[in-house]
């Protein structure tokens, strides 16, 4: 058996420079929670269908489990701790908190990245878009309704002048 | 602290700031220094007998550091269980279920674990299968639990003390007053079979255990609703008393009832035990 080649990678991580050594079958989530020790990234599924995984590539949304971390050479990735800046919450945080869209909040991190990519692409959703674009990641608490409600509400703050 | 009366406005979730800033800690997100990672060798077969376990080549693999049946758990209770303590923590002699554990193999990575795990290699002669109630309550029926069992936690009174000649687990009758009076006087009596749907809640946090058992005792950090009731069954399966047993449970990712009574702790703790080093049994939705 021949041992497996390691790979360096030098992704900006929430604004943060790494130089990692990895193994070519290590994924982005596990590279995220176990190399970088950030857990806030959940996994569940594995096999790309919770979307808890959910973290920014370069702009898109990926899901961490089935993506490979050897790939984030020279990317720039976002997770759910590269969303506040400082202590100050983004407004679709907030309005998590407001709408009381997390419950045991294993999902959240996940609805929390979406739910940013969404409003990147799309800064005044309609309420099918939200559920359109949300579709790909399941919450077993809440039933879905608060956290649409957060998106929305989200979308109406950063619409408003400031 | 506020006057205001808490009934009749909304009250911010405590909790809601960690969620959203990814700061909140499951046991799912636990790791400790040295801490090894447990994959399990699952059942393949619903009902059979277990004639061998192959552990060299998952010993063989890189990363692989040790492989763990029930074979290995020498003086410890072997099973565990809230009602009647009949789950065995690895399978002993046969196996009653498709995915019933038959070994746990720990690897300094969960790829290294799960490379082992893929090694060994497990004979089974079958047995027949009872895989409806109709067949398994039929006249010579093959036995599923031939065993006698003791009884679980002390706060239930069920027990097999006595060898069954049947595979009948249970049975409760509910009923006042005076039934047949009652039955013979009603208008209408409506009989019913009920017969419950496999079901399964999926809580979007993995069944995990992270366990560290050493002179001192045993501590396990898990995703569990009844941490009082996972620390009876690991006292038994050690033979420690309750104070050596610390169970933490932390944030839970869901549990919907799913993550009641023991799960993956005595894994996570035999395999501890087995190796000396923390081991962190996380099991995948497969």
């Amino acid at each position: 058996m021949t041992a497996e080649t390691s790979i360096e990678i030098r992704p900006v991580v929430n604004g943060m420079s790494h130089t990692s050594i990895v193994k070519p079958r290590v994924t982005v989530a596990e590279y995220l929670r176990d190399y970088l020790g950030l857990t806030g990234t959940k996994t569940s599924c594995e096999v790309e269908v919770c979307g808890v995984c959910s973290v920014i590539v370069d702009g898109l949304p990926v899901s961490g489990c089935a993506a490979l971390a050897a790939d984030l050479d020279g990317k720039t990735v976002t997770t759910v701790e590269g969303l506040a800046t400082g202590d100050t919450l983004s407004h679709l945080q907030q309005a998590f908190i407001e709408t009381f869209a997390t419950q045991c909040g294993f999902c959240t991190p996940g609805f929390l990245v979406m739910g940013t990519a969404l409003l990147a692409a799309n800064p005044q959703p309609s309420r099918d878009d939200v559920m359109e674009y949300l579709e790909g990641n399941i919450c077993r608490c809440t039933g879905y309704r608060p956290i649409i409600e957060a998106v929305l509400l989200a979308a109406e703050r950063m619409a408003a002048p400031q | 602290m506020t006057d205001a009366p808490a009934v009749g406005q909304s009250t911010a979730r405590s909790d809601a700031r960690s969620k959203v800033t990814g700061e909140a800690r499951y046991a799912f997100d636990h790791a400790v220094p040295d801490m090894l990672f447990g994959a399990v060798v699952r059942s393949t077969r619903p009902h059979a007998t277990i004639e061998e376990i192959e552990k060299d080549q998952a010993l063989a693999i890189e990363g692989v550091a040790g492989v763990v049946t029930a074979q290995d758990l020498g003086d410890l209770f072997p099973r565990f269980g809230h009602l009647i303590a009949d789950h065995p923590i690895l399978a002993i002699d046969k196996v009653n279920y498709m995915g019933e554990p038959v070994a746990l193999v720990l690897g300094e990575t969960i790829h290294a674990a799960s490379d082992g795990a893929d090694a060994v290699v497990v004979r089974y002669s079958d047995l027949p299968v009872m895989a409806d109630m109709e067949t398994a309550l039929a006249e010579g029926a093959t036995l599923i639990h031939p065993a006698t069992y003791p009884k679980g936690d002390s706060a239930f009174e069920e027990a097999i003390t006595e060898p069954r000649d049947d595979n009948v687990a249970h049975e409760a009758s509910l009923e006042w007053g005076d039934v047949d009076a009652a039955l013979a006087d009603a208008a209408v009596v409506v009989e019913t079979t009920v017969k419950y749907p496999k079901l399964y809640a999926y809580a979007m946090e993995p069944y995990n255990a992270l366990s560290t058992v050493n002179e001192e005792g045993l501590e396990v950090i898990t995703t569990a609703q009844h941490p009082f009731m996972v620390r009876d069954d690991l006292a038994r399966i050690f033979s420690i008393p309750l104070s050596k047993v610390r169970v933490r449970s932390p944030l839970l990712g869901g549990g919907y009832g799913s993550k009641s009574y023991t799960k993956v702790e005595p894994l996570a703790s035999v395999g501890s035990w087995y190796s000396g080093r923390p081991v962190k049994v996380a099991l995948s939705a497969e």
